[in-house]
């Protein structure tokens, strides 16, 4: 999760000139394919922005650093789905308020309510996974 | 083929919503996840399973979701362009040359990459088949849609299986 997060806000963190081309490009190409990267949306610091939307760098964000702090957990069981839901909740009321006009697009309220969602996230698909390696073992 | 019916019947509604204008910008992240969960509800209704579902169902229904719903969303892509000889590449032409012109890349590949999606859209517009463009459709489909549709099953497990006691193995 860190690589790929890392990945979707490299022309931030280095001078994109100073790698090769076809590795920008390539990276440019694999994060299109699962965000629409509105010119609009990205997030920018001086005048590099990152290759993904505001919304999925949270989200990416929140996976990231949610993996680092369960890196040492050895199994996490999350039984309710009730803060799954919650956060998904969080982020449409986002979504649409702004698709309807209530409020202009702002990028930190799609960083921050993306980053809750892919924190959570995360941890659902980490308990599947391991969930599924467990009866794949039996 | 029955067994898994319900992941064809969710995966060719996610095909199709793949193509609609607006709800295809949704379809990786959001689409394809509800699909799968979908699939899972039809499945247990299908085989009047009350009980949990395994992880290894839910994974495996999830995964074929996404199969489906690439082949079918490929498939009416592929279609539509042939009928119409456009699609969103072909309007979005001008501003990705003046996008590949502004990307840091050196001249000669520049110029490669505007002649080869000259050549894509030119051949779109002549024929409405381009291999190139198939073969990134397919591709690109095929990835997307598999690793969110596994996801989507995955979590779609948790969300069932949380409604039904722990006992209730039936």
């Amino acid at each position: 999760m860190l690589i790929w997060f890392t990945g979707s806000v490299f022309p931030i963190l280095i001078d994109i000139s100073s790698i090769s081309k076809n590795v920008a490009a390539l990276f440019n190409f694999t994060y299109t394919l699962v965000c629409h990267s509105d010119p609009n949306k990205l997030f920018c610091l001086d005048s590099n922005c990152s290759i993904v939307c505001s919304r999925c760098l949270g989200i990416y964000l929140g996976a990231a650093v949610t993996s680092m702090f369960t890196l040492f957990i050895k199994t996490i069981d999350i039984r309710s789905v009730k803060p799954l839901f919650a956060v998904s909740a969080i982020m449409l009321i986002e979504v649409i308020s702004y698709n309807v006009g209530f409020y202009s697009y702002n990028k930190f309220t799609a960083i921050l309510t993306g980053l809750l969602f892919g924190s959570c996230c995360f941890l659902y698909i980490r308990t599947g996974l391991e969930k599924l390696i467990a009866e794949l073992k039996k | 083929v029955k067994k898994y019916l319900s992941s064809f019947v969710a995966g060719f509604g996610a095909g199709v919503l793949q193509i609609v204008p607006v709800a295809k910008s949704f379809s990786c992240c959001l689409i394809l996840p509800i699909a799968s969960y979908l699939a899972l509800v039809l499945d247990r209704k299908a085989n009047n399973n009350l009980g949990r579902i395994d992880f290894k169902k839910g994974a495996i229904i999830g995964l074929l979701t996404g199969l489906y719903a690439s082949v079918f969303g490929s498939s009416f892509e592929i279609l539509i362009t042939l009928i119409t000889k456009n699609n969103d590449l072909v309007v979005a032409y001008p501003e990705l040359m003046k996008l590949i012109a502004e990307f840091p890349l050196g001249q000669s590949m520049i110029d490669q990459s505007q002649m080869m999606l000259e050549s894509v859209v030119e051949d779109i517009k002549q024929y409405g088949f381009s291999f190139l463009y198939t073969l990134a459709v397919v591709v690109n489909n095929l990835f997307v849609n598999t690793i969110f549709g596994l996801i989507g099953g995955l979590i779609g497990v948790q969300i069932i299986n949380s409604k039904i006691p722990k006992d209730n193995n039936e």
